[in-house]
């Protein structure tokens, strides 16, 4: 197994956190202003240094070991988040892309070569993203990016892959923007996109009898356009509904309290949520202890990991609920997924580890097409082209390289065996019926 | 809005200024009386929360938590007080820059300690079932925790008032934060009092943490989060006032509540205007003593 994981400590965060710290403090001193302002100054400009010596000493202690095939292994460049509260996707992503590249080594590699999976903590923030992506294409010269979790990230990265003319698979950020306005023909998407989800469910929930309807959903490129799609769609199906109170606390937010209360106060009939990881399931526990679910209906990202964390804490019976790739799917590669990921990581891999699984195969299906690595083959490979993925036939669009995959809702039920919920009813809603027109793309990229 | 949904907005708020305060009452008491500005204060408050959650899982259950909320403080404090004792008494009378810069060390070295210890994932603390849970009042349900923590920080703000007020600690702490050079020509052992004092202030914010963990989710970047909101407390408030403290944290735990229902998208930019607005007209905030230059 060849394996590199390198963690950038979260230095950058610091050193903002310290000037901001620095200036209220100067402003604070009154009288000591100057001596409070050089101080900022001189903190800010010495610790710099230190980041980057730090990110020199982790990486030369990656190791290169020896792999069934044989010659230069082929590199798969990951920019991750493997800090903060959507921590829990990042560590996915890793095990399930690692799976890929551990079994596609032990039937020979691909080409015959030995594959390296190289893993990079992005913190997700889009600059941070892009510099790593950047580093990864010219120090460790990867044969192709794997997506990270933020869509932030993910539109500062897909910049560097048309400029470096890298491949870029996304299988876990989504934002519909990759497809359509931002699109560049590197880039492809194994993961259903924000406009698809969020279509699936507002076609879904318009049939409810709800028409008093509020949101809620991290501050940032996938929240709103998430929201904003699902309103979109809910409000045409169903003219009747109204939308009664949106909220966008921050990604990484640890109080919703306040949140909470201010959703309830609106008096909802049903809450729509994008948020997930961490953030999900800290608003779910403290949702809880102000009787939310009994108040109003909600329906949010319930996927494998926030359910794992949650256990039985919360009582989620009947909560209406979507994911992207849930491990529950009826596909015989998926049961063969699932056994071989739980041998490897004693859990059940959660929608990230298998949309991360996903992509890799279908980059090392195609590379094997062409024998060759190389990034325009690639590209004009991969278009229209068909492969079995966990979730079944897929095929990738010619028009926006997005995959023909289906978004999934189901009803929450307790499962004692596993000791969380999971999906009952799984309803998939197809490819076909939620993505837009190509003409629309078309249209929207004007 | 209702008046009902407006009470539970401000209640809202002050279960958040509970845990504000509590934490921001030690970072006030040591820039008070040792005039050091303590960067690393959110360590103790993460590495508090972090501890908690290792004890209760040792012990287990009601007692898991109670035990946590005995022990960890005490833990904290300790490490608190070795941390004065090992560096920063060496930086006393030195320059305010150097103090800073070693407090910023040991905010990046606690970071560090806890990432190797505990890794990446969000930890989480419960709290015992007696505390879980929503009470009733009429129509509008209100976490039973945070009830608690409300009283749980009356209760710490009434017992370092009577520290502060009734006891020769106290009595020499006060004379630190309005006279430092005096307090050693009167006799008093200053080096031993300061290693209290910040032993204290840390036990404060390990107490904050521990009390904070069942509600929240416990990760790395939680020492950052508290320490910009607690200097917002303490500049509101005046540096080294506990009332100022108590005011500066209800302040701005509501004054953030209620933004979040009336001006979602700015509400935190609200709680900084607000600090703006207090530091031109009182630059030594609302209850603080005015420096000399």
């Amino acid at each position: 197994m060849t394996r590199r994981t390198l963690q950038r400590s979260d230095l950058n965060g610091r050193l903002r956190a310290l000037v901001l710290t620095l200036m209220l403090l100067a402003a604070a001193c009154a009288g000591g202003g100057e001596v409070g302002d050089g101080a900022g100054a001189g903190a800010a400009g010495g610790s710099e240094p230190a980041g980057g010596s730090e990110e020199t000493g982790s990486e030369s202690a990656g190791s290169e070991g020896g792999a069934a095939a044989e010659g230069e292994p082929l590199r798969i460049g990951m920019a991750t988040t493997l800090s903060g509260s959507i921590a829990l996707f990042g560590v996915a992503n890793e095990n399930g892309a690692q799976l890929a590249v551990d079994q596609l080594n032990e039937s020979g590699g691909v080409l015959g070569r030995p594959l390296e999976l190289i893993v990079r903590d992005d913190q997700a923030a889009p600059e941070e993203g892009a510099a790593i992506a950047r580093d990864l294409i010219i120090s460790e010269e990867v044969d192709m990016l794997l997506g990270p979790v933020s869509s932030g990230v993910a539109l500062a990265i897909t910049e560097v892959s048309a400029e470096r003319k890298v491949p870029f698979i996304v299988h876990t950020s989504n934002t519909e923007a990759l497809m359509v306005e931002e699109f560049q023909p590197y880039m492809v998407s194994v993961v259903p996109n924000t406009g698809m989800e969020a279509r699936a469910q507002g076609v879904d929930l318009a049939d409810s009898e709800f028409t008093r309807w509020a949101t809620i959903a991290p501050d940032y490129e996938f929240g709103q356009a998430q929201t904003g799609t699902f309103v979109e769609t809910l409000t045409a199906e169903n003219p009747d509904v109204e939308i009664v109170e949106q909220q966008f606390p921050e990604l990484g937010e640890t109080d919703y309290q306040p949140f909470i209360t201010s959703l309830l106060s609106a008096e909802p009939e049903a809450v729509y949520s994008p948020l997930f990881a961490g953030d999900l399931v800290t608003f779910t526990r403290q949702a809880a202890n102000f009787g939310f679910f009994d108040q109003t209906e909600f329906t949010a990202l319930y996927e494998t990991d926030a359910l794992t964390e949650l256990g039985d804490e919360v009582d989620l019976s009947g909560i209406r609920a979507y994911s992207r790739c849930p491990f529950t799917i009826d596909t015989p590669q998926m049961a063969e997924f699932v056994e071989a990921y739980r041998a490897a990581n004693d859990s059940v891999p959660s929608d990230w580890a298998c949309m991360a699984y996903d992509a890799v195969m279908l980059w090392a299906q195609v590379v094997e097409e062409n024998g060759d690595a190389d990034p325009d083959q690639f590209v004009e490979t991969v278009e229209g082209f068909d492969f079995t993925s966990l979730r079944g036939e897929t095929s990738i669009r010619e028009v926006d390289h997005q995959a023909s995959v289906p978004s999934y809702i189901g009803e929450l039920q307790f499962d004692d065996e596993l000791g969380f919920y999971v999906y009952e009813n799984l309803q998939t809603v197809p490819a076909e019926e939620i993505w837009l027109e190509e003409s629309e793309v078309m249209e929207r990229r004007g | 809005m209702t008046g009902e949904a407006l009470v539970l907005q401000v209640m809202t708020g002050l279960s958040r200024a509970a845990v504000l305060f509590i934490v921001a009452s030690g970072l006030s008491l040591v820039f008070g009386a040792m005039r050091i500005v303590n960067i690393a204060h959110g360590s103790f408050y993460m590495v508090g929360a972090f501890v908690a959650v290792t004890v209760a899982g040792w012990l287990g259950g009601v007692v898991g938590f109670v035990g946590a909320l005995l022990v960890v403080p005490l833990v904290v404090a300790a490490l608190g007080g070795l941390i004065e004792v090992g560096a920063l008494r060496r930086l006393y009378g030195k320059e305010h820059l150097l103090q800073l810069l070693a407090t910023f060390a040991f905010l990046l070295i606690v970071s560090d300690v806890v990432r190797f210890i505990y890794g990446e994932r969000p930890q989480s603390l419960r709290a015992p079932p007696l505390l879980s849970g929503a009470t009733r009042f009429g129509d509008v349900f209100f976490p039973r925790y945070s009830l608690f923590l409300m009283a749980a920080a009356v209760v710490i703000g009434l017992g370092l008032w009577l520290l502060l007020s009734r006891t020769g600690l106290g009595r020499d702490i006060r004379a630190a934060v309005s006279d430092p050079e005096m307090l050693g020509m009167v006799g008093v052992n200053v080096s031993r009092l300061f290693t209290v004092v910040f032993a204290l202030g840390a036990g404060l914010a390990g107490l904050g943490g521990v009390l904070a963990g069942p509600q929240t989710t416990i990760l790395l970047g939680m020492d950052i989060d508290i320490i910009v909101e607690s200097f917002a407390v303490v500049i509101i408030g005046g540096l080294g006032s506990l009332v100022g403290t108590a005011v500066g944290a209800v302040l701005v735990g509501v004054t953030f509540a209620l933004g979040i229902t009336f001006i979602p998208s700015a509400a935190l930019a609200i709680v900084f205007v607000v600090m703006v607005a207090v530091l031109v007209w009182r630059p030594y905030g609302l209850f603080g003593i005015p420096q000399e230059a």
